[in-house]
């Protein structure tokens, strides 16, 4: 009886020890988002902050260095960002509904 | 070697580097891996931004077929890299390419008006293999092997 009751005792305890290990792992996990998934997700939210122009981004300082639209000067402005090597991305949000088809060929 | 990488919007799109074999010059650029596709395109008017002039004389021009009919292409001299997963961008903010297509041309069409690139069967055939899955997720899984 002794030792069933110390067994139901214990079980709180390897419980709440379990749901720490679990969010220790869990923790563990999302620090080990690797530095690609984090630059998606940048780019991905810099573009949503930024639906109606394209959005110049460094990947290397996660950082949005010029907006703009294609004739508004946004090619030097790449050109400037590009300085030294640096890793440019741009980025603009597409359109799901049309995307591959009418308005990527322009119809 | 292998890469893992979520892909952007929903969709099988990936950051990859574009490479100017001449220059050595490196760009990012979001690329769809399009199964369908036999050679690696962009729109037109990005090639300026990779270093090349569309209306230099000694420029390779056709016309191809796309879904949407007929298009006008400049083909143009690039690589395509593979970024690191775990540090794509080194601290001097130079991309690290751990793979380079041996391919070295793609086709910039005038009438693809996009900001992203697409990854053709000329670049896949290069890879032993290209794995999609959790396509219904937001963040579809994409991994290739080379």
């Amino acid at each position: 009886m002794k030792v069933l009751i110390c067994r139901l005792a214990g079980l709180p305890l390897v419980s709440a020890m379990a749901g720490s290990l679990l969010i220790t792992a869990g923790m563990r996990k999302k620090a080990r988002m690797s530095g690609y998934d984090k630059l998606m997700l940048f780019v991905e939210k810099s573009t949503e902050e930024h639906p109606r122009s394209k959005v110049v981004i460094d990947a290397g300082s996660l950082t949005v260095v010029a907006t703009g639209k294609e004739g508004e000067g946004l090619e030097s402005k790449i050109r400037e960002a590009k300085s030294g090597g640096r890793f440019v991305i741009v980025s603009q949000k597409s359109d799901d509904a049309l995307s591959c088809n009418m308005h990527t060929f322009g119809l | 070697m292998n890469f893992t990488y979520h892909g952007l919007e929903h969709k099988p799109m990936i950051i990859a580097a574009v490479v100017d074999p001449n220059t050595g010059e490196q760009f990012g650029c979001k690329m769809i891996l399009d199964t369908g596709c036999h050679k690696t395109s962009f729109p037109a008017i990005l090639a300026s931004r990779f270093g090349h002039n569309n209306d230099h004389p000694d420029v390779v021009k056709g016309i191809g077929c796309t879904l949407g009919g007929d298009c006008h292409f400049y083909t143009h001299t690039v690589k395509i890299g593979l970024l690191d997963e775990s540090e794509p961008v080194a601290e001097d903010g130079k991309a690290i390419i751990r793979w380079l297509s041996k391919s070295d041309s793609a086709d910039f069409i005038a009438e693809f008006k996009s900001e992203y690139g697409i990854i053709g069967r000329d670049i896949m055939r290069e890879w032993k293999s290209v794995e999609f899955s959790d396509m219904d997720k937001p963040r579809p899984k994409i991994q290739i092997v080379t």
